[in-house]
């Protein structure tokens, strides 16, 4: 069974009469590289917020590494964080606010500051003030500050914001090498989808507080991928001539009456046929798949809806 | 906490703000030491003329000596405000430390930093004096010593004020404004009170406990046992007050 990094049960947060968390379940297990995705004001920062102990939540709980929220000062040291923007000492250059933190960590080695910026290629500008350094500069320090100690579990806000191609695009290999070689579970907040598509494994749709969705990188790419929907009155019988007679290999079963085929398949008017001759009622015969902005619309849409 | 602590000092160290307030203090006691006379600021304080003279220098200086007030805000102003403006905060409340925790050693930190700012400087100033202007203009330091020490507790009274106005106000503006404006309105407000012949008996009475009033008896042993007695326990009392009164608010604030 996988460890759970951080779990949330029911978590609520209220500013007045604003509901910016409403009974928000989450579940992250060591080594996912987990996304928040929703639109600005969603939530994920009041997610993040909670989680980190700057603001209290109303109601519901949270646990890290299996201690309780309202316990979890000691496990503190196996967080990394950037929240919001990064915040650090505009008169002291990089490597000094790095070491300030070290001090406060109580980190002795002082290799840990020039690895950490080396892995957000900011070794360069270890001694310029942090007052002289560009928007991305300060975001990767800020990264540079959570990945420092080597940390379990490190929870980004927004940490591609003022990036440019090149410095996302390390920026995803440097996630991606921490989480395969540390087992680093990171959780990260974006709204440009594709991004955090490229680097996350597991996601979570939240919309005015709620949680619309919790669902694997497999799970979203079977939402999204091109397939023919077929709904039928009995799916084993279907599957039967599906893969014995038309050679379908690729497909998922929805539910007791929707299958989703993935294959390639040219002749989408033979597949009909060779089911209704073989006394399957078909009752639906579409294709479906979207991008993952597309179904994030549509996510929020329903979510609307409701 | 101790790491807090170094983590803070190594900051001070690196601060300009660290020798400006250095200099600023250096200077007061520059002039005081060259005019021979005891200067700083007082509020309200009507100080014994007979009683003034008949103390040197180095003393006198600390009877009439409201700077203290002044120069500790500094200390506080540089270990807690910058957290906030630059919201440093969030990254120790996030992975090292806790709100409670935090507001913990901050306070803590203040109060040493501030009490080691006014007992060293002070000490500095009774030595340079005593090389500088000779023993004409200073006391033993057996009378001296004592009485530097009596002030600890209101120092810490005074430190702990500030720091409660850092983390109520979080912002550099309204913490100098407040603490700098503060003894001018109380004093305004004193004078206006004492104009109503009904009320100045009283006024004049809980005036002896202001702080500038209770830096110059304390020192000057006006008053008598009660009197310190009673300003004491009013410091004491009220450091413990500010700081567990701040520590709830503080720990039940929404930050960020």
């Amino acid at each position: 069974m996988k460890e759970v990094a951080l779990k949330t049960n029911r978590l609520t947060k209220d500013y007045g009469k604003f509901k910016a968390l409403d009974g928000a379940d989450m579940t992250v297990y060591r080594g996912d590289i987990y996304g928040l995705i929703g639109r600005n004001g969603a939530g994920k920062t009041t997610i993040m917020k909670t989680v980190t102990g700057l603001t209290n939540p109303t109601d519901g709980s949270f646990e890290i590494f299996g201690t309780d929220g309202k316990d979890i000062g000691k496990e503190k040291r196996r967080l990394g964080c950037l929240i919001e923007n990064p915040a650090f000492f505009p008169n002291l250059t990089g490597g000094q606010n790095l070491t300030y933190y070290c001090k406060l960590k109580g980190i002795t080695d002082k290799n840990k500051i020039d690895e950490a910026l080396e892995l957000v290629d900011l070794l360069d500008a270890k001694n310029k003030k942090f007052k002289s350094y560009s928007l991305g500069m300060k975001q990767r320090l800020g990264i540079a500050l959570a990945i420092l100690d080597n940390p379990d579990l490190i929870i980004l806000d927004e940490p591609i914001n003022g990036l440019d191609p090149i410095g996302i695009s390390k920026l995803r290999d440097t996630f991606r090498k921490l989480n395969k070689e540390k087992n680093l579970t990171i959780m990260i907040s974006s709204h440009i989808l594709s991004e955090l598509y490229a680097v996350a494994n597991r996601f979570l749709f939240i919309d005015h507080g709620k949680v619309i969705k919790e669902l694997t990188k497999e799970e979203l790419d079977d939402e999204c991928s091109r397939c023919l929907v077929i709904e039928v009155d009995d799916v084993t019988k279907a599957l039967n001539i599906l893969e014995r007679k038309l050679g379908v290999s690729r497909y998922k079963i929805v539910d007791e009456n929707n299958i989703r085929i993935y294959d390639e398949i040219s002749n989408k008017a033979a597949v009909n046929r060779e089911l209704v001759m073989n006394n399957v009622a078909v009752s639906a015969f579409h294709e479906a798949g979207v991008s993952l902005e597309e179904y994030f619309k549509g996510l929020v849409k329903e979510a609307d809806n409701d | 906490m101790i790491n807090s602590f170094k983590a803070d000092l190594y900051r001070l160290k690196r601060s300009k703000g660290t020798y400006i307030c250095l200099g600023v203090i250096a200077i007061l006691y520059a002039l005081t030491l060259g005019f021979k006379s005891s200067g700083g600021i007082s509020f309200g304080v009507m100080p014994d003329e007979r009683l003034m003279n008949a103390q040197k220098l180095d003393i006198k200086q600390m009877m009439l000596n409201f700077n203290y007030y002044f120069y500790l805000i500094m200390p506080v102003f540089m270990i807690i405000i910058p957290e906030f403006t630059e919201q440093a905060y969030k990254n120790t409340i996030t992975s090292v430390s806790d709100k409670k925790n935090f507001y913990i050693s901050k306070f803590i930190l203040c109060e040493i930093v501030g009490l080691c700012t006014y007992v060293v400087t002070t000490f500095a100033f009774y030595f340079a004096n005593k090389v500088i202007n000779g023993s004409k203009y200073t006391s033993s330091f057996d009378k001296f010593a004592p009485k530097v020490f009596i002030l600890v507790p209101v120092i810490m009274f005074i430190i702990a004020f500030f720091a409660f106005v850092a983390f109520l106000f979080r912002k550099a503006s309204v913490f100098n404004s407040v603490t700098i404006v503060l003894p001018l309105v109380i004093s305004l407000l004193v004078s206006l009170f004492a104009m109503n012949k009904t009320l100045e008996k009283t006024v004049m009475k809980l005036y002896n406990y202001e702080l500038g009033s209770m830096m110059y008896r304390l020192v000057a042993k006006v008053g008598g046992d009660v009197y310190f007695a009673r300003s004491m326990a009013i410091c004491v009392i009220g450091t413990v007050l500010l700081f567990a009164f701040g520590l709830k608010l503080f720990n039940e604030r929404e930050l960020g």
